[in-house]
């Protein structure tokens, strides 16, 4: 699709803009019309919907990298108990 | 205590906020960076909750009430403790530094190094955010991972939402940049064949 990147130049202006809106996409006040909007924006050119596919990923990759360590089941065991503990208390 | 019993206090607790305790430890170990005092703050923090659990009101969010908790623990106990010696420079890393570059530089990462990033141990991504500011870290951490709304997280840091949005943006900024950084380490050049190629077309839906 966006194979032939086309003069850069066709962007230069609103590229910058557009990348400001690109978080905007994410956002969770952001309503459907207006992400299919942006997202029509940035389907002109071919560097913004790099950018926007680039920008999907990492959010994925940072997510699941500060969601790979579990509690340790001993501080669980702890919690539950002083509970308890405080409740009998 | 209110109109709840003790026993059915403890039991919602245990059934509502003890589930929660995974993402509440996620949240500890970036705020103090280190497991140990992790386990500390997650430990004192569920245990305020349940103390106070009788004033959480039902229909709010209850992940973002005990962020709230921890983060007043944080800043009682441990901060004062650990001394902060990123906290000054938070606010003024800023807009020279990250503005200098032209946003096509330093904002999006491209293809190859998203890549680059993908085959990574998690530790480095963890790493490189761990090396934000503490309040760009926080912030960045409560909304995309956290999915909090951006209310919730003025609310929880206790700051006004313009402030939220500005370190947010400048958090996310940072993070990608020393992301890029990371990818780079690993020998990944603008030069790299694949900087030029097009980038995978399945995008599109939101």
């Amino acid at each position: 699709m966006n194979a032939d990147p086309r003069d850069p130049s066709d962007c230069r202006g609103n590229c910058d803009e557009v990348h400001a809106n690109l978080c905007a996409l994410f956002d969770e006040d952001t309503t459907e019309e207006q992400a299919r909007e942006l997202i029509r924006q940035i389907s002109e050119c071919p560097a913004c919907f790099a950018r926007l596919q680039s920008e999907r990923e990492i959010r994925a990759l940072v997510r699941k990298c500060c969601t790979a360590q579990s509690a340790p089941a001993t501080l669980r065991q702890r919690i539950t108990m002083e509970i308890r503990v405080t409740r009998r208390g | 205590m209110g109109p709840m019993t003790d026993t059915e206090l403890t039991t919602r607790f245990e059934e509502e906020a003890l589930p929660l305790l995974d993402q509440l430890y996620g949240g500890a170990l970036r705020m103090t960076r280190n497991p140990s005092d992790a386990e500390d703050l997650a430990q004192e923090t569920f245990l305020k909750a349940y103390k106070a659990f009788g004033s959480f009101r039902e229909g709010t969010n209850l992940k973002a009430w005990l962020y709230r908790i921890m983060t007043n623990t944080y800043i009682n106990t441990y901060r004062k403790k650990q001394r902060q010696p990123h906290q000054s420079s938070a606010e003024d890393v800023s807009d020279h530094q990250l503005y200098t570059t032209s946003s096509h530089d330093s904002t999006g990462l491209e293809s190859a190094e998203v890549k680059a990033l993908k085959n990574m141990p998690d530790g480095k991504i963890a790493d490189a955010m761990n090396e934000l500011s503490e309040d760009y870290r926080m912030v960045v951490y409560y909304a995309d991972v956290e999915g909090l709304a951006y209310k919730e997280i003025a609310e929880i840091m206790g700051t006004p939402l313009g402030t939220v949005m500005s370190r947010l943006h400048r958090g996310r900024k940072q993070l990608r940049q020393a992301l890029k950084d990371v990818a780079h380490e690993q020998g990944i050049g603008l030069d790299h064949p694949d900087m030029t190629e097009a980038t995978d077309t399945k995008a599109g839906e939101k």
